[in-house]
């Protein structure tokens, strides 16, 4: 990634200038992933019905926030960093939650 | 501001007044292209929800023929090198050039290795017959529906492991740079926002590991 | 960092050249540039190029459309044309129109920069257009698509002949082109504002570029991964739009008009923004509710989002589904109406001066209002039964496309003209060419709100003979057009060298990118200016 910015003047997002992280915090978030891998393999084998599916992606949100605070450290970054970050998700939930309005409320089909 | 070192000075476009502004476009302009990438991929997830909701006893059936260790060492392996990856950024701040070409390395090769697994499991899927327009005859009596769920698994993980191939180019590329002294604690752009990336990869996977690998696992 | 002029926006210009003469010479010099100007020309370039190749295939549609048999073409050609119409006016020419030309040019001399924040990239984006474009020529050299710009499924997948996969691949190369090109505007706009250029002081064409921008970025992923899923459903057979296998073709629909529908968008947000420019230099006046106009350009981009099913009405989409989407789809209507209200009210009993830039200007407004109150109708359920895939519903988004953004592109062209160009186009025949465009707009695509209420469908190659006349009139009003639109290629072209030479500021507009020579030097600003006023501080 060669990315080279021209013409910058003060102002503006992105003026953040954060001390480097802590080993620490790189091995403990290393390590709470693993144990939250595990234990998305054990719940997946537990009969739980739809609470699988449930546990399952609720598990995968902490996972992704722990990336995202530890690895990304979204907390440092500057507001409108944050705002993208999370952008991207919201308008994946509404392709999905209006689509969803639409299968959801369809009567049903007859399919093999 | 610190002074410039030697590889900073050498960094700069020509118009270019502040490093420290450089590198926030750099970190926002990889953010927005995380964005559009997490859209990119979510298409997939979508089509996914939507006929998984309409074929739960597939999706199941599916998901179980899929290779449940595999896919969790491969969760495995991708979440140590994002772990890696982000350390290597802090060993440029830091200006440890030597480990920093070892993380980044590291990281690459980890990117690597998910690769061979994921090959791995594609032929054992091939042999077992399970890749839908290839080479599909399941055993036993698989609902109708089960190819559309060998669809979304290839398609979802087949444009992943994309994404992980341009990421280990990328993160070799780095290593070779930062060997050869392109960064160091005033410049280390580059290496941020490939880092971001890397996790954005791993982001995607912690997604597609529950999804793909682990329905239908009880009873 | 210092800034030594008192005065604040005026920033002294280099000794010497602009930048269509400093650089590297010859070709080069331009097709390597980093700089945002050229880059812009290039742009121009290619949408003039691709514009001309899509009025080609407007102007048979309209020929065989002459007589109720369609005696000029066959069914298939016929499909083939209207289908290479839409994929190049949308793709190739409305959604770069304004962003990549005047949104690239004027960018940065807007707010105070000397380039965008990744040169690099910008130029990359003109390249992955050029090689979309090649894609799309080729599809058609091999015999063409015949699925419509929509390229529905099943028929695009299990049942076309045609070179669909040369076509989508064509429209997902230049689909990363405006993704890059919406990433380096955010990205500039964020970080590489002048001194004192708060938000709230940005020029609107400016708000308009951000909120464009916004919407390409997080639309476009959608669109290139929909069509991906076409080709591999073509190559392989995958499915997940297949009925055969348990897959589901309105699945399609939903995935590509969660692109374009806010594609609209993309077209249309940028000309309010040049609108917004023309109307406050033409009655010298601050425009009337400034946040007001940059919030609802916000809100479109993102509600703009939220309606797409309204294409979906009768398509099998569940009608509770239907229901939702309407109601939203008259939400967005609420926005785009302060925005009318706005420019009806900076001009209410202002000294308007009428030249060519305000004609083309006042003729946005007018062609935007019929377009969009058309879209009510449109995204009413019921009547949308009876109107959907009728001639109403292509007059109603010419309306907005053609009258709207063609229109405003063009008004744009002719306001910065002195400036891209150094030369002044001549007024006369500018006003002419407006006025024609106006009337010849009309003539052609009013009679068709009639023929579709009338009934007649869309996209079919012979008609009833009761349809004739109000197609004979329409096809007469294209002719009008074509003339309207050749015209300004001509003198435009004629004034680069016989036009008279203009000043910094021939307009006497607020704005940076006046307070900079005409031509700009490639670095725009000798010294970084320093803005201590908002826009449109117009004082008569």
């Amino acid at each position: 990634m060669d990315i080279r910015v021209s013409a910058a003047l003060p102002g503006g997002a992105g003026r953040v200038s954060s001390p480097p992280s802590t080993l620490r915090s790189h091995w403990g978030a290393l390590i709470a992933l693993f144990i939250l891998l595990v234990a998305t393999a054990a719940f997946a084998l537990l009969p739980l019905g739809a609470f699988n599916t449930v546990v399952a992606l609720g598990i995968s949100l902490l996972k992704m926030l722990i990336v995202m605070v530890y690895f990304m450290r979204i907390r440092e970054s500057h507001p409108f960093v944050r705002v993208v970050a999370m952008i991207g998700f919201i308008w994946l939930a509404m392709l999905v939650g209006f689509s969803l309005t639409d299968y959801l409320a369809r009567l049903p089909v007859a399919v093999g | 501001m610190t002074e410039m070192s030697a590889s900073s000075v050498a960094a700069r476009a020509d118009a270019f007044d502040d490093i420290e502004q450089q590198r926030g476009a750099s970190v926002l302009g990889m953010w927005v292209f995380l964005a559009t990438e997490i859209l990119f991929f979510g298409v997939l997830f979508a089509g996914y929800a939507i006929c998984r909701i309409r074929f739960p006893e597939a999706f199941a059936a599916g998901s179980r023929q899929t290779d449940f260790a595999m896919g969790t060492l491969d969760t495995a392996v991708l979440l140590f090198s994002s772990c890696l990856a982000a350390l290597a950024v802090r060993s440029v701040q830091l200006g440890a050039r030597r480990s920093a070409v070892w993380l980044l390395m590291g990281t690459a090769s980890l990117g690597c290795a998910f690769l061979l697994l994921h090959g791995i499991e594609y032929h054992d899927e091939y042999k077992q017959g399970l890749i839908p327009a290839l080479r599909y005859d399941p055993a036993g009596h698989p609902p109708v529906a089960m190819a559309l769920f060998f669809c979304l698994y290839y398609a979802i993980t087949g444009f992943h492991s994309l994404h992980v191939a341009i990421g280990v180019v990328l993160l070799a590329r780095l290593a070779r740079m930062t060997a050869h002294g392109a960064f160091d604690r005033d410049y280390y752009a580059p290496v941020e926002v490939t880092a971001l990336y890397w996790h954005l990869v791993d982001i995607v996977w912690i997604f597609v590991y529950p999804l793909l690998y682990l329905v239908g696992r009880a009873g | 960092m210092s800034n030594p002029d008192a005065s604040g926006i005026l920033a002294r210009p280099l000794a010497g050249g602009s930048y269509l003469t400093e650089g590297r010479p010859g070709l080069s010099g331009w097709l390597a540039t980093h700089d945002h100007k050229r880059i812009a020309l290039l742009y121009g370039v290619g949408i003039t190029f691709f514009f001309l190749l899509g009025a080609v295939a407007a102007a048979l549609i309209r020929l065989n459309l002459l007589t109720p048999a369609g005696s000029l073409m066959s069914a298939e050609t016929y499909n083939k044309a209207f289908t290479f119409h839409g994929v190049v006016m949308v793709w190739f020419f409305l959604i770069p129109s304004i962003p990549a030309t005047l949104g690239n040019f004027l960018l940065p001399l807007m707010i105070g920069a000397r380039d965008v924040a990744f040169p690099r990239l910008n130029l990359f984006s003109w390249y992955l257009y050029v090689g979309g474009g090649l894609f799309t020529i080729g599809a058609l050299l091999l015999g063409g698509v015949d699925t419509g710009w929509t390229f529905y499924t099943p028929f695009s997948t299990m049942f076309s002949n045609s070179h669909v996969i040369l076509a989508v691949v064509g429209v997902f190369v230049v689909g990363f082109s405006s993704i890059l090109t919406g990433l380096n505007f955010i990205v500039t706009v964020h970080t590489m504002r002048a001194p004192g250029m708060f938000w709230f002081r940005l020029p609107l064409f400016v708000w308009a570029m951000y909120a464009t921008s916004l919407v390409m970025v997080l639309a476009t992923p959608v669109l290139a991964m929909t069509l991906a899923l076409i080709a591999l459903e073509r190559l392989f057979g995958i499915g997940i739009f297949d009925p055969a296998l348990g897959g589901d073709p309105l699945l399609f629909q939903h995935f590509f008009w969660f692109y374009s529908h806010p594609a609209v968008y993309i077209m249309v947000l940028p000309a309010m923004g040049v609108t917004s420019e023309l109307i406050t230099c033409s009655v010298r006046r601050r425009i009337f509710g400034y946040k007001f106009m940059a919030w609802s350009m916000l809100a479109i981009a993102i509600i703009g989002f939220m309606v797409w099913g309204h294409h979906m009405f009768v398509s099998g989409q569940s009608m509770y589904a239907g229901i939702v989407f309407s109601i939203l789809s008259f939400i967005v209507a609420v926005p785009s109406a302060i925005k009318v209200f706005n420019w009806v009210a900076t001009l209410y009993k202002g000294d308007i001066d009428f030249r060519a830039p305000m004609i083309y200007a006042l003729g946005f407004v007018g062609l935007f209002m019929l377009g969009g109150l058309t879209g009510l109708f449109l995204a009413a359920t019921a009547l949308d039964v009876n109107l959907t895939d009728t001639y109403f519903v292509v007059a109603h988004f010419h309306y907005i496309m053609v009258g709207g953004t063609v229109m405003a592109y063009l008004g744009g062209v002719h306001f910065w003209w002195p400036k891209i160009t150094g030369r002044l186009y001549p007024e006369g025949p500018a006003r002419f060419a407006a006025l024609l465009m106006f009337f010849g707009f009309n003539m052609t695509f009013f009679p068709q709100y009639l023929l579709g209420y009338l009934g007649m469908p869309r996209r079919y190659h012979a008609y009833p003979e009761p349809y004739q006349w109000l197609n004979v009139l329409s096809s007469a009003g294209a002719s009008l057009l074509a003339i309207a639109y050749l015209m300004p290629l001509c003198y435009l072209a004629w004034s680069l060298r016989q036009g008279r030479r203009a000043e910094a500021n021939p307009w006497n507009a607020t704005g940076l990118e006046w307070t900079v020579p005409s031509p700009p030097p490639t670095t725009n600003f000798a010294l970084s200016p320093v803005v201590t006023e908002g826009p449109y501080e117009y004082r008569s």
